[in-house]
Order: C-alpha cells, then structure tokens, then sequence
C-alpha cells in the first residue's frame, strides 16, 4: 500500500539574489554558511558594467557575472542581506546589486523531527 | 571558513550604510528568439543597469523543435531588470515592443514587486560598451 505524501507548504519566505563578480560566489557562500544559511545556488549570467579593453584591437570581453540565489525566511531577510551586502563588497562602484523578492509559498524536504516541531 | 568581511570587522572599521531601496519592481523576460545583450544596452542608456540575462534551454510555448528529433541549440535568455516601480510601466512597453512580444512565439514578460534592492553603482572613470 503506497504511503499518503503530504506537501509542507512554507510561508513567509523571500528570495535574496544577488549579482556579483564572477569568482566571488564561493567567498559569499561561506559566509553564508558561517551564520547557517544553506542552499544558495549559483549560475552565471551577463550584466551592465565595465567591458575591458584587451589588446591593440579593444576586443570587448563579455561582462560575464555570478547569480546567486537563496531562500530565506522572512524575518532574517534584513541580516542576510547586509551580510552579503559585505561579503560580496557591493558598497564599491561596480562589484554588483542584490534585491528581495517575498514568495507566497515555497517546499522542500524538511527533516521529520523539525515537522514533528 | 572565516571572512574579512563580517559585520563586526567592518563595525570595528567604520559603519557602513547598507542602502534600503524598497519601491522597486522586477521585470522579467523570457526571450524564445534572444536578443537580451541589445536590450541590455538600451536599459543602461536609459539610466536601468541592474539588469542581466542568461541562456536557458526549454521548449517555447506553441512551437517544436526546429531540428525535428535533434538536439537544438538553444536561443531563449532569460532577462531580469530592477526598475523603480514608477518606471516600470515604462520600462514593460519597451520591453514588450522591443521584443514583439504581441507576436506568437516570441516570449513573455512578468513582474514582481521586490522588498528591498539595491543600485548598480558604475565606476564613473570607466564607460560602458556594447559588443557590436
């Protein structure tokens, strides 16, 4: 007989992206890390900024860029944001920019004995 | 792993002001044809530099592969823009002509209203070029 599954539907959430120089994910991670917060993901993408110069020729070099994503509960968006807000140096000219965005609903797998909580 | 930069070294420092932007909106873009890096250009003259895409593979709305069963190089991007919320509408029209989003098969645009973001603050003494 197949076990009834339940959805655990999570509220009050909000994802935190930010988009950073490319190499700098992992010392953000860390961080991240360092204060509990697991399960960024991270992708690249192209953003606005400052296109090199390379060579004689000045081919430009692709502004390629760091996404990095995480799910936070709400009430600690304030402190994950400041911490990558350091960690990732935003406060220079050209380093990035992170925004919020609140969620309605979010699952994953949440370990028995915090449901049981 | 330790971090140069955690809140108490900095405090030990000087304080930092973190900007709190909270009237924003997040317009995103899924572009089946591409095209995102000309847009990209076009938002940052028009003062927008918090935007960025990204490729992406799927299967667009309404349309199979063009290869038939083989693999096809995909061209959807995938765009995000931060805009001040009183720009937004602005900022949506010129996307969606931009893009003749009114077109089958051409993409689609959503927004989202943000709750706290941050400027894109360029180094002054560098400029901007678009790949041609």
């Amino acid at each position: 007989m197949a076990t009834k599954r339940k959805v655990t539907n999570l509220t009050e959430v909000a994802n935190i992206t930010c988009v950073i120089q490319k190499g700098l994910a992992d010392t953000v991670n860390s961080s991240l890390l360092d204060v509990g917060v697991q399960g960024a993901t991270v992708h690249y993408g192209v953003g606005t900024g400052v296109r090199e110069r390379m060579g004689i020729l000045g081919i430009a070099v692709d502004v390629e860029r760091e996404i990095m994503s995480v799910l936070v509960p709400m009430d600690q968006v304030d402190r994950i944001f400041e911490r990558i807000f350091l960690a990732a140096n935003l406060d220079t000219p050209g380093n990035g920019y992170i925004f919020v965005t609140p969620l309605l609903q979010a699952a994953t797998y949440i370990p028995p004995h915090l449901l049981n909580d | 792993m330790s971090n140069e930069h955690t809140e108490e070294a900095v405090l030990e420092d000087k304080p930092v002001v973190i900007p709190n932007i909270t009237y924003t909106r997040m317009l995103t873009c899924i572009l089946y044809e591409g095209g995102a890096e000309k847009v990209l250009e076009e938002l940052h003259h028009k003062g927008v530099n918090e935007a960025y895409y990204y490729n992406v593979r799927g299967n667009p709305i309404g349309r199979a592969s063009l290869a038939g069963d083989l693999p096809e190089m995909p061209k959807t991007e995938v765009l995000h823009a931060v805009v001040s919320a009183d720009q937004a509408d602005y900022i949506y029209r010129f996307i969606y002509e931009t893009f003749n989003l009114n077109q089958p098969g051409m993409g689609v645009i959503t927004v989202n209203r943000l709750i706290r973001s941050l400027p894109n603050v360029l180094p002054a003494d560098l400029q901007y070029e678009a790949v041609g």
